[in-house]
Formats: C-alpha cells, structure tokens, sequence
C-alpha cells in the first residue's frame, strides 16, 4: 500500500473504532447493568472531579495540537524571494511591504 | 449506532486501500485542511458545551438524584471495575501513543500527528465530525461539576 495510506488506515481505526467500541459497550451495560455506559462514566467523572477535568483538558490540547493551524511565516532571501523550507510547505507568504515614506 | 459507525469506518478502510496514490503530501502533510482551524476549534467547544447542557436537561427532565460511583444504583461492583478497567485502558492507549509520539521524533520519523494532519487532509469532513463527536461525548461525561 502507498505511504503513508496504511498508517491512516490506522488513525481512522483507532479513530471511528474507539467510537464504535463505546457504541458496543453501551449495548452491553444496557443489557448488563441496566444503564448505558455514559451514565456510569459520570458517575466516575462525579468520583474522580480532578480526574475528569484532566482527561477533558487533555483532550483539549489534543484538539489544538491537531487541528489549530500554525503555519508559520515564510522566510525571505535577501533577494526578496519567498522561501519554502523542507518542512514548511505550507508557510504563509509574508505581506507586502508599504512603500517607505518618501 | 455501532453498526452505522462500523460502516463508515469501512468504507474508509476501503477507500484508503484502494487508492493508487498517496493521500496527503508524503514530504509534509499540510498543516491546514479544506476547513480553516477555526471551524475544528469552535465546533469542538460548542459540542463540549451542547454535550454537557444536554446532559443537564436529561438529568431534569429524568429527575435523576447526581450520585457518585459506588454509591446507590452505582455500586454494582461488576460496573464499577469494568468502568475504572476503561478508564486505565484508555489512558494506558494515551501513555503508548505518545511514547510512540516521542520515539518517532527522536527517529526522524513522521509522528502521529502528522498522520493525523494527513487524515484531515485526505477526509476533512469526517475528521471534523468525528473530533465533533468526541468533544460531545467528553461534555455529556465529563462536565458535571454543575449537577
């Protein structure tokens, strides 16, 4: 398989499959326990508050890591040209300068 | 539910095994996706707080008594092991994937995280919906500091 598929294959699996293991676990503490698993699980966030609110702001900085755009400022040569580092392909060309004040 | 998330998740694995090309950019996968990042942000924390007010309104509506684990119907002793069982699993899962994390950036290998900018950049609407879907579900269990 080309790179880098299968190791999106892999995000997408542990992705949607934790979700679909959650969906399965709900069925089976409905049958078992008589509640869904959600309601169990704040049960457990009302037992461990600090613990809960961890697991919340870790999920949150997961998120920002992952999806808020960083791209930095593209460097430029002395010869004005706007330069794309191997790393930073998608590096935000710099504005145009103002015409100084003559 | 399960069976309708197990068939996007198929017809994702499906779509990724076919392709005949790379996915994303295999030099460095593109930091912004089709959407801009304030669409992830926003969504992300309007369904944390819709999750949590949600749950609020079911706990009302239910006349629901707010307990803690182990206590009243919550001391099924079954439950309460397989629920602090998931709780370590999934942070033992964190714990792997960032000493994954960490031995891919000492190795000069893509991280994780560039995989998962590759993912949004290969299926932009599925990951804002799925990372949609978790910022629910954190809110619905674990914003309960107000009832």
């Amino acid at each position: 398989m080309t790179f880098p598929n299968l190791q999106v294959v892999f995000v997408a699996g542990l992705g949607i499959g934790l979700l679909v293991l959650l969906a399965l676990a709900d069925a089976i503490f409905i049958r078992t326990f008589r509640q869904p698993v959600g309601r169990w699980v704040e049960a457990w966030a009302r037992r461990f508050p600090i613990l809960a609110f961890l697991l919340a702001a870790l999920f949150g900085l997961l998120v920002g890591h992952f999806y808020w755009s960083t791209s930095p400022i593209c460097p430029v040569s002395a010869q004005g040209q706007i330069l794309q580092a191997g790393t930073d392909r998608d590096c935000i060309p710099p504005h145009a300068s103002p015409p100084p004040n003559t | 539910m399960a069976l309708a998330l197990a068939i996007v998740l198929a017809i994702a694995v499906h779509a990724l095994v076919t392709a005949t090309t790379p996915v994303c950019d295999t030099v460095f996968p593109a930091r912004r996706g089709d959407y801009p990042s304030w669409v992830y942000v926003l969504g992300v924390i309007g369904a944390f707080v819709i999750g949590s007010i949600t749950r609020q309104i079911g706990v009302r509506r239910q006349g629901r008594v707010p307990m803690q684990l182990g206590e009243g119907p919550w001391a099924n002793r079954g439950a309460v092991v397989a629920v602090n069982l998931g709780v370590a699993a999934f942070l033992f899962l964190i714990t792997i994937l960032m000493v994954i994390e960490a031995w891919t950036l000492d190795h000069g290998a893509w991280p994780i995280t560039y995989y998962v900018r590759c993912s949004t950049d290969a299926g932009a609407l599925v990951s804002l919906i799925g990372v949609i879907g978790y910022s629910l579900v954190m809110g619905r269990w674990m914003w309960v500091f107000n009832g």
